[in-house]
This record gives C-alpha cells, structure tokens and sequence, in this order.
C-alpha cells in the first residue's frame, strides 16, 4: 500500500507540474516528463495528461503566438478550402505530397506520363497547381487523373474525390472561376504563385479548342 | 494545487466550464446523434446584412457562435473575415490536439495527424453533418485519427524522412529507419473514462474542478457544498481506480 501511494505520488507531482505549466501559457514537453517513469505509471500519468488536455479550455487567442506558431499556412490553405470549389484539396494534396516525399515537379511529371501526356507536361502542371489551390471544380476531375495521382501520393482514388467534395455552401457557385480567383488573389494566401496559376486559367481554351489534357481535368 | 491569487470570477467561470464539460461528456452519444448542427450558412446572408465583429470579440466567442460566425463571413464573401476567425478557432484547439497526438504517435508523424484531425473536425462542421458540440467532436475524431494512423501503419516498416525540407522543396528524399518511438497504449486513457463514468455527476466535478482543472481543494469544495477534506478523498480514490485499472488491464 505504501509503494502504491508512493507512486501515485510521483505521477501526481509530474501531471501537477504538466498541467500548472500549460495553464501558465508555457510549452511542457509530453516526452521529457513521460521519459521520468516507466510501465504503469507511465501509462498513467500519459492517460491523466490525455484527460486534462480533453478537457482543457480553448487556447486563448494571441494574434502574435499565432503568427510564430507556424499555423498560418495551415489555416489559409483550409480557408482557401471553404472559399474554393475543390472541398479539401488545397489542404490535403500538398500534405499527401510532402508525405509521399515528392517533389512537385516530379509529382506533375510522373502524372503526366501515367495519363498519356507527356508532351503536355505544362499544361498538367497548371492543372494540378489549380488543385492544390481549390481554384478548379474537384467535379471536372476525372477519375483517369485521380487514379493516377492516388498512386502516386497513396491515397484511393474515391478518398481524394470524397476530399474534393464541396464543404457546404461556398462564396461563390461552382465553376464560377473568376470569382474564385478574384477573391483568393486578394484574400491572404501567401503562396505566390496565385497569380501565376490564375493567369494561366484565364488562358485556357474555350470547349471547342479542348484537348485531351483539358477532358482529363475538366471534364469529368 | 494553484496559488491563491487567482481571482474568484475566474475560478467561478472555469469550474462552470469543467462541470459543462463533465456532462458533456456523460451526453456525448445523445450528442452526436441528436441536436441538429447543420453547418449550412443561412441561404439569406448577404454582404449587406453581415455584421462583421472585432478581433477581441471573436477571442470570446463560444465555439459553436465561433464556427457560425465562420459560416457567415464565408457566406458573405468575407474572406479576410473568415480566416481570422478560423485562425482563433485553429490557434485554440491544434496546440492541444497535437499535444493528444504526441502522446501516441510519432514525433515524424505527429503534426500531419493533428492536422488531420482539425480538418476532419472542420469538415464535418462545415459540410453539413450533425455534430453536436464541437470541442466533443473534435476530441472524438482525434482519436479516431490515431486510431486510423495505427492501422494504416500495421505491417508497414517505421521509416522517416532523411530530410525535412518544406513541402515545396524540391531536393530529393530519403528515408531511415526510426528508432523504436515508446508510444503510450492507444487504449489507456478507457483506464480514466471508466473511473470517471463510475463517479457520481456531483464526483465528476469535484474531479474535473480539482483534479483536471486544478483549481483549490477549498474552492471546489465551496463550490460543491462539501468538505475540503472531501474534495481530497474523491481525487484520491478516483486516481486510485485508475491505477487499478491500469494495472489489471481491465480497463
């Protein structure tokens, strides 16, 4: 009984700690303190800082801890989701890029040869660079493309045309293009190359002039 | 315990908090499958009739005023709006999901499932699911993204990346094995919600005022109309039931 209260003890003095250095704005590392106790009090005191982060309040915001939190990215690449026609892709293909470890150009390349389109390499890269952006309609995507980058990036292809799915009521209707790179180009997206992709959208050919690269990404 | 200088409205406001969340979490599934939380912006709002709110408001706003807010501006074409607000719901909860996550996953990893699961949780917000109260959901759909992590790792060799360029690095990539990262058990924290659920509701918020919100033996029993000496013997025997959960794998 004595080793017992011993124990909880030193677990109760560490998630004491843990939890007045959270609640005072400070950053407790998880690990250093779990390093301090082995076998059941670790899986104590884990599950005791698990519940209080459960229950934790909301962090309160601090426009300055934002900024250096590196979140900022993150947040604009989920807005640029709820602004777009593309539900999550903004958000969720550059994370299953730099998961799958490549680069995007040799993303671009390898799509392009997977569809038959090598020649078109530009064209696939202005398309794909929309997808990332939520700048092009996830609906105009056909399964042929998705197929192919899923490959690449492990993911199914029914996973990224769920992701692609409209989050609710956007700010604009579907397919309203100009709109949508109206209000992204001047909303807070600090990915330059915006401009550059819009720029290469406002010269895509009318239906007529379709070619095969544009059928693959825009028609369905 | 926390020092006495803490102001009283504080402590009053929080343990209020701590015994919402208390029975949020005794409600959760009648949650979750009743009270309708449609995420649809209403179809009638317009720039005109958006009444745009301060940087300090938003800081203030409950979540779900919050998200609804978020719902508003987005509708209103109001994009600098309803990053800002996002950016105060964001900031509020992926320091707390990610430290969740740490505790069971990888360091490589940890960011990518946190960020999941914020997305996952903003999804389902915004696309119209019914979800209840949103820090309940957020809290359920973190441990349903370790949970997923785990499972897609099953069979897979522990790898992370040689370098850790940003993603639009274009240098090439390589991989290591990882040393053995001492994950805590997925399952471990069924050891404090079964110990939590067998606690009467007037229990459970002495635990959450005392023991999660650390709060003052003296202002939790003031609070509760008990003993301090009380207050202390409910903390005592509920970590005491976790222990024994813990160690007979019962949990």
């Amino acid at each position: 009984m004595a080793i017992v209260r011993a124990q909880m003890a030193d677990v109760e003095n560490l998630f004491r700690s843990y939890v007045a250095q959270h609640r005072a704005g400070e950053d407790p590392s998880e690990q250093d303190l779990l390093s301090q106790v082995d076998g059941t009090d670790r899986d104590e005191l884990a599950a005791m800082i698990d519940a209080y982060l459960e229950r934790a309040p909301r962090r309160a915001w601090d426009a300055e801890a934002f900024e250096a939190s590196g979140s900022a990215p993150f947040v604009h690449s989920v807005a640029r989701s709820l602004e777009g026609s593309a539900g999550l892709w903004p958000t969720l293909l550059p994370r299953l890029r730099s998961r799958a470890r490549v680069a995007r150009k040799d993303l671009v390349a390898e799509l392009a040869d997977r569809l038959g389109v090598s020649g078109r390499r530009d064209k696939v890269e202005s398309y794909y660079h929309q997808m990332e952006q939520g700048l092009l309609p996830a609906e105009g995507v056909s399964d042929s493309v998705l197929e192919a980058l899923g490959a690449i990036v492990g993911e199914s292809r029914d996973a990224l045309r769920r992701a692609g799915q409209s989050l609710g009521t956007a700010g604009g209707p579907p397919g309203a293009d100009a709109a949508v790179f109206a209000r992204t180009a001047t909303g807070p997206v600090p990915d330059e190359d915006v401009a550059e992709v819009a720029a290469a959208a406002s010269s895509m050919p009318a239906d007529e002039e379709w070619d095969d690269v544009d059928r693959l990404f825009r028609g369905g | 315990m926390a020092g006495s200088e803490r102001v009283a409205a504080e402590t009053v406001a929080e343990v209020a908090a701590a015994a919402d969340l208390s029975r949020t979490r005794t409600r959760r599934r009648r949650d979750l499958s009743g009270s309708p939380h449609t995420g649809r912006p209403s179809p009638k709002l317009t720039e005109s009739n958006f009444r745009e709110r301060k940087e300090h408001e938003l800081a203030t706003l409950p979540d779900e005023q919050l998200i609804s807010y978020i719902q508003k501006a987005r509708a209103a074409g109001r994009t600098e709006t309803m990053t800002l607000a996002l950016s105060v719901l964001v900031f509020g909860y992926l320091d707390i999901v990610t430290r969740r996550v740490a505790l069971k996953v990888p360091p490589a990893d940890v960011d990518d499932v946190a960020h999941e699961a914020i997305l996952s949780a903003i999804r389902s917000a915004f696309a119209g699911e019914s979800i209840g109260e949103f820090r309940a959901w957020l809290n359920r759909i973190t441990l349903r993204r370790i949970a997923d992590y785990h499972r897609k790792l099953e069979g897979k060799p522990k790898t992370v990346p040689l370098l850790s360029g940003d993603e639009e690095d274009d240098a090439g990539w390589g991989e290591v094995p990882t040393t053995d990262f001492e994950g805590v058990r997925v399952d471990a924290e069924r050891a404090i919600e079964t110990a939590y659920e067998g606690l009467s509701e007037a229990h459970q918020r002495i635990v959450d005022a005392y023991v999660f919100a650390d709060r003052p033996a003296s202002e939790v029993a003031s609070a509760e109309g008990t003993s301090e000496d009380n207050v202390h013997q409910v903390a005592s025997r509920f970590r005491r039931r976790v222990r024994e959960l813990l160690e007979d794998g019962d949990s």
